[in-house]
């Protein structure tokens, strides 16, 4: 990756982060590491991993919310690593985050108008007497109904929940929504739904979007461009259309392989890749996924390996493939 | 007269009720042979829950069946006592959950609570029930199954302790297991271990499986039958190739177009 390139393109970019957390009995958890990706003007990156690989960690430092331990991050070449006061202030509103469950990320006791009116009289400089006609544009560009300012959040499905989560974040006009696992409490039909609001209102705003999803399947259909987590490394990354067919790391593999599909052949036995992912708080001083690889040999258990340029554009951090 | 031996459980226009409002359920029907997997699928809120829990008698608070009858092997379960219910649950007609982590006790190793839980139904010694429960945990491929015993929940990966529920739930051979949504809250490769793991049960046991997911390709994998809810009512049921390729419920139709599919095909 030459340095220039990545600056021209990458609206937000993320260069070498890693993030340690303390744990019990002075151990160290580490929840990211020299991890460098960019989300491009845009653009769809989705981040994908299981539980534990760090995929939200990253989004919450590509945001803000936590800081790095180390490495930066740059929001058009200005770094935001460790912004404090009005500097933080003013960089949420081209970067707002969209949560798993509103549920959890609203007042219970607020209506959906005062949660949104919030974040414009937060982030948007809005005159007091346009914010009513703003937070029903808001609530119109999610595609729901005026009166909707109304309700409060038990009363919405989970679906029109998110929805109400999209129109928060839109309200200082940023450039840039980070998900996280923005539609996975949802069922299958209201994710469509929600996955068709966020690319309209990419294509109508060009909205950059970084989605975090343990859905692989998920995120290669829905984003540009794909990385790969695993305990806390990023190990491919990969134009969307090409995990199906082309990745190479032997775990987007074993992860491709235990997806269940509509048109599978269902005869097939689902092959299942052997033992769990090592502690975070134990990383190997190898390759991290070694111990569950067939390819893995000596030098993987002793030499990390680095993300290399495969293919043009298809970056993998693994020597044996 | 019909021959409901044939069938370990049979649902026969079924409609349940919380309180005075208008039904959660209408009108479902189910039959379930020995060995076979039944999937209900459907958007939350549609009544699957519910109905899993009517079939251990476990509808909780004012939530009672309105009409209609729910058959054990061919035995109505409507009139049934505690102690008829306490002979059903956790041996002929076993469960398990989302998240079998939630339901372990946290402070007890997982041998202590798997050997407490086998002779609350059986007379056996601790010896023994701590031999057959660990026989369980080897069934279910828990590596290391002595380890796995002398765990607490928490030293265990998600994955690992859904596989403990599993083994609980296969000690007593139960007839039939019921299943709410046992891998939405695991990793896929984690999941795919779990699937496995439940389609082999057809040849420890003769166990029929009745189990929801939101899952459809999921539930096409597994399933023989597919049944298809919204809103309470039974829209859509037949074999997984029919429902597949030739449903018969728009419902369906647009639940199979919003799976998102990795070469595109379904769009």
């Amino acid at each position: 990756m030459s340095e220039g390139a990545e600056e021209n393109k990458g609206i937000l970019t993320a260069k070498h982060v890693t993030k340690q957390f303390p744990a019990a009995k002075g151990r160290i958890l580490t929840a990211c590491e020299d991890v460098s990706l960019e989300i491009e003007k845009g653009r769809t990156l989705g981040i994908v991993g299981e539980s534990g690989c760090g995929k939200s960690t990253l989004l919450r430092m590509l945001c803000g919310i936590e800081k790095p331990s180390s490495g930066h991050i740059f929001f058009q070449g200005w770094e935001i690593t460790n912004l404090r006061g009005e500097e933080r202030r003013q960089m949420h509103r081209h970067i707002q985050m969209i949560f798993q469950d509103p549920m959890e990320a609203f007042h219970p006791a607020m209506r959906a108008g005062e949660i949104i009116e919030e974040s414009i009289r937060n982030y948007a400089a809005v005159p007091k007497s346009e914010r009513a006609s703003r937070e029903r544009e808001l609530l119109k560009a999610v595609d729901l109904p005026e009166s909707f300012a109304d309700r409060y959040p038990h009363q919405m499905s989970g679906g029109q929940r998110q929805r109400v989560g999209i129109a928060r974040a839109l309200a200082p006009d940023p450039e840039i929504l980070l998900c996280d696992e923005a539609t996975s409490a949802l069922d299958v039909a209201a994710q469509k739904n929600v996955l068709d609001i966020l690319s309209r209102l990419q294509r109508e705003r060009e909205i950059s979007i970084g989605f975090v999803s343990h859905d692989l399947a998920l995120v290669s259909s829905f984003a540009d461009r794909v990385a790969v987590m695993y305990l806390g490394h990023v190990v491919e990354i990969l134009d969307a259309e090409d995990v199906a067919d082309h990745a190479l790391h032997p775990y987007t593999k074993a992860m491709l392989d235990s997806i269940f599909d509509i048109h599978m052949d269902f005869s097939r036995e689902i092959p299942v890749i052997r033992g769990e992912a090592p502690s975070p708080l134990n990383m190997p001083p190898g390759c991290p996924f070694c111990d569950r690889c067939s390819k893995a040999c000596e030098d993987c258990r002793k030499k990390k390996p680095v993300l290399r340029e495969a293919e043009p554009g298809h970056f993998v951090a693994c020597e044996e493939v | 007269m019909e021959f409901t031996m044939e069938y370990i459980l049979q649902m026969k226009d079924v409609s349940i009720h919380y309180g005075n409002h208008e039904p959660a359920v209408r009108h479902f029907s189910l039959n379930l042979k020995p060995r076979s997997i039944a999937m209900l699928v459907g958007e939350s809120g549609s009544g699957k829950t519910t109905i899993l829990e009517s079939i251990l008698g476990l509808l909780p608070g004012n939530g009672h069946i309105g009409s209609g009858d729910i058959l054990l092997e061919g035995r109505s379960v409507l009139g049934n006592t505690e102690e008829d219910w306490r002979k059903i649950r956790g041996q002929s007609v076993t469960m398990i959950a989302q998240d079998t982590g939630a339901m372990l006790d946290p402070v007890m190793t997982i041998g202590k609570q798997f050997t407490e839980y086998l002779r609350a139904h059986e007379n056996v010694s601790k010896q023994e029930a701590w031999e057959t429960s660990r026989e369980m945990l080897k069934k279910v491929r828990l590596p290391d199954p002595e380890n796995i015993m002398n765990s607490y929940p928490f030293q265990l990966s998600g994955g690992m302790r859904q596989r403990v529920g599993i083994a609980m739930a296969l000690a007593f051979q139960p007839k039939l297991l019921l299943a709410d949504e046992p891998t939405s809250a695991l990793d896929v490769t984690t999941q795919a271990q779990i699937v496995r793991q439940m389609m082999e049960l057809r040849h420890i046991s003769d166990a029929a499986i009745l189990m929801i997911t939101h899952n459809l390709a999921l539930a096409a994998y597994m399933s023989d039958d597919i049944y298809v809810l919204k809103d309470g009512e039974l829209v859509d049921h037949g074999s997984r190739d029919g429902i597949l390729h030739h449903p018969k419920s728009d419902y369906t139709k647009e639940l199979l177009a919003a799976v998102p599919a990795l070469r595109g095909v379904g769009a």
